[in-house]
């Protein structure tokens, strides 16, 4: 009796012990995946496969016909203008749902965050991803005249942008004229702008953006909302044909 | 049991090291190691894959042609050859970023990660990016648990997806797994979120290792970590929570998309050996971590350990 307790007390023993695994060594990498690292898994390759023809086929799915070829420039050009009118339009849209009613006075979008420009003709849904391969929601943020006055320091610092609902005249590197929907710019009134979160954020040196009264996210994802927004236009029988105006010009 | 014993036994795992070099050191043969009483379990794992299904393009300007699932895949199953012993990890932001997510919300990244055969992941700030129903809508893809310890979902319909920690049995091995989210204010869209509530990360992290290694008997505990590396300011990251824990053994995080070279060695509030570790991001990399666990000895653990980078 008592040795088979003492038996029992040593199987247990013996089990506690398995319980407590001690580390006795540790090696590791971190590994590298290109190239001759490994062989392709085909059974991902077939997972894939249908995916990634569907995907294709979707990518060239046609959603504008635009007269001319829509050129990426400074002061302005028919690419940004096109996307700023376009973000203006759909701001409001947004807008007038709000309870806020918080129309926008002007619309921007960061130059550097459009990564191509749009051919003449045909436009696919794989050219606005091309164009706009980030992730950004649309914001609309209230600043006052004051700020929107830095906002256009700094547009005209960097030679230009894309921009919608003003006037801007650069004169010697500086400020001439500044209207904002035909009107001179008031530095103690509050404007709506519509624009990205990645510059509402501070991003590309708009800190001054920073300075907001007040902040709508909308969850619209900016690209889904140029790609439905062209798509309903092509519908619709419509083309592309944005024109300069001088929106940002040299006196 | 004398120092003896230990010190011929650090003294065999030395020579079994030495005996080879690049990915070969990590080949130690099986019968060698179970002659000598000792388990392997190879940790597997990436973050950050943000839908990078196929190889960078060819126009990539920094990573062209690198990367791809399928290519990991195979990787993956080099290693489970070598080893049967593996646990294959991911820290979250497996969503958003090639068009791959803007046409399928995440059903194929969690179908590839299934038919890898994905352990766990955890989930990241852009999981939500579809909102709790883009969530809803494709979690039953993944084969595999998203583990999350600090994010509250009890106030909305995910209430009952994620469980707040994970135990594996790997070959006489516990494993206790718990994950660790980024605070959502700020940095998600409340309306994507919705009810969902941050709970704080050391807080969290104290009672769920503890949890893990005192009443479920873990042999590792392991922290998926969604929180970044390290910040400039005193936000929490993994470096920062690798120094506040007590019984965690590995901090394999992500959100910052850092390629370390090779894992981080830390100390952990009793100052005892913890790593962290972080593999880029977009299935660039993998990162590979082997603990060799002693059947038998009783002794402190030998502090020895390599860092090996594959130079190519």
């Amino acid at each position: 009796m008592k040795n088979s307790f003492l038996l029992i007390a040593f199987i247990f023993g013996l089990l506690s012990c398995k319980s407590t695994l001690i580390i006795q060594d540790i090696h590791m990498q971190n590994i590298p995946n290109y190239e001759n690292i490994s062989t392709i898994d085909s059974t991902i390759v077939q997972l894939v496969a249908p995916y990634k023809q569907n995907l294709e086929t979707d990518m060239q799915e046609i959603i504008a016909i635009s007269t001319v070829e829509l050129v990426k420039g400074k002061p302005e050009s028919l690419l940004t203008n096109y996307l700023a009118d376009l973000l203006l339009e759909e701001g409001s849209r947004y807008a007038y749902k709000h309870p806020l009613q918080p129309l926008p006075d002007l619309a921007y979008l960061n130059y550097g965050g459009l990564r191509t420009q749009l051919p003449k003709g045909e436009i696919t849904v794989g050219k606005i991803f091309e164009l706009m391969p980030f992730e950004n929601e649309m914001v609309l943020i209230q600043l006052t005249g004051a700020d929107l006055y830095e906002f256009a320091v700094r547009l005209i610092s960097n030679g230009g942008d894309c921009v919608s609902g003003i006037k801007l005249g650069i004169q010697d590197n500086k400020i001439g004229t500044f209207e904002i929907d035909g009107n001179p710019l008031n530095h103690t009134a509050l404007y709506w702008v519509v624009t990205n979160n990645y510059v509402a954020e501070g991003g590309d040196g708009m800190t001054m953006l920073l300075n907001r009264k007040k902040y709508i996210q909308t969850g619209i994802k900016l690209r889904d909302c140029f790609i439905d927004h062209m798509r309903n236009e092509y519908q619709t029988g419509r083309t592309i044909s944005p024109k300069l105006d001088g929106r940002i010009y040299y006196e | 049991m004398g120092g003896s014993t230990m010190n011929s036994r650090r003294k065999f795992i030395r020579q079994l090291a030495g005996a080879s070099a690049g990915l070969a050191f990590m080949n130690l043969p099986e019968r060698l190691l179970a002659a000598e009483d000792l388990i392997r379990l190879s940790i597997v794992h990436t973050n950050d894959i943000h839908c990078h299904i196929d190889p960078f393009p060819d126009t990539d300007p920094s990573y062209a042609g690198q990367g791809g699932m399928a290519r990991l895949s195979g990787l993956v199953k080099q290693i489970r050859q070598e080893n049967e012993n593996v646990l294959l990890l991911d820290a979250g932001d497996m969503f958003q970023g090639t068009p791959y997510f803007n046409f399928y919300n995440g059903e194929l990244i969690l179908k590839v990660m299934s038919e890898m055969g994905y352990d766990a992941s955890t989930i990241g700030n852009h999981e939500f990016d579809n909102g709790l129903d883009g969530i809803s809508n494709v979690i039953d893809f993944a084969r595999f648990p998203l583990i999350s310890s600090n994010y509250d979902f009890s106030q909305t319909s995910l209430y009952d997806r994620f469980p707040k920690y994970a135990v594996f049995h790997k070959r006489g091995i516990k494993v206790g797994l718990y994950g660790l989210g980024i605070e959502l204010e700020g940095l998600v869209s409340k309306k994507n979120y919705g009810d969902t509530l941050y709970l704080d990360p050391v807080k969290t992290t104290i009672q769920m290792e503890s949890f893990l290694k005192n009443e479920k008997k873990c042999d590792l505990v392991i922290c998926l970590s969604h929180l970044g590396l390290s910040y400039r300011n005193n936000k929490i990251s993994d470096t920062v929570l690798a120094g506040e824990t007590h019984f965690t053994d590995l901090i394999i995080g992500g959100h910052t998309h850092t390629f370390l070279e090779a894992p981080l060695e830390m100390k952990n509030a009793d100052g005892k050996r913890i790593i962290v570790n972080q593999a880029g991001w977009g299935g660039l990399m993998a990162g590979r971590i082997d603990f060799i666990l002693d059947k038998v000895e009783k002794n402190t653990p030998i502090a020895y350990s390599q860092n090996l980078h594959i130079v190519s």
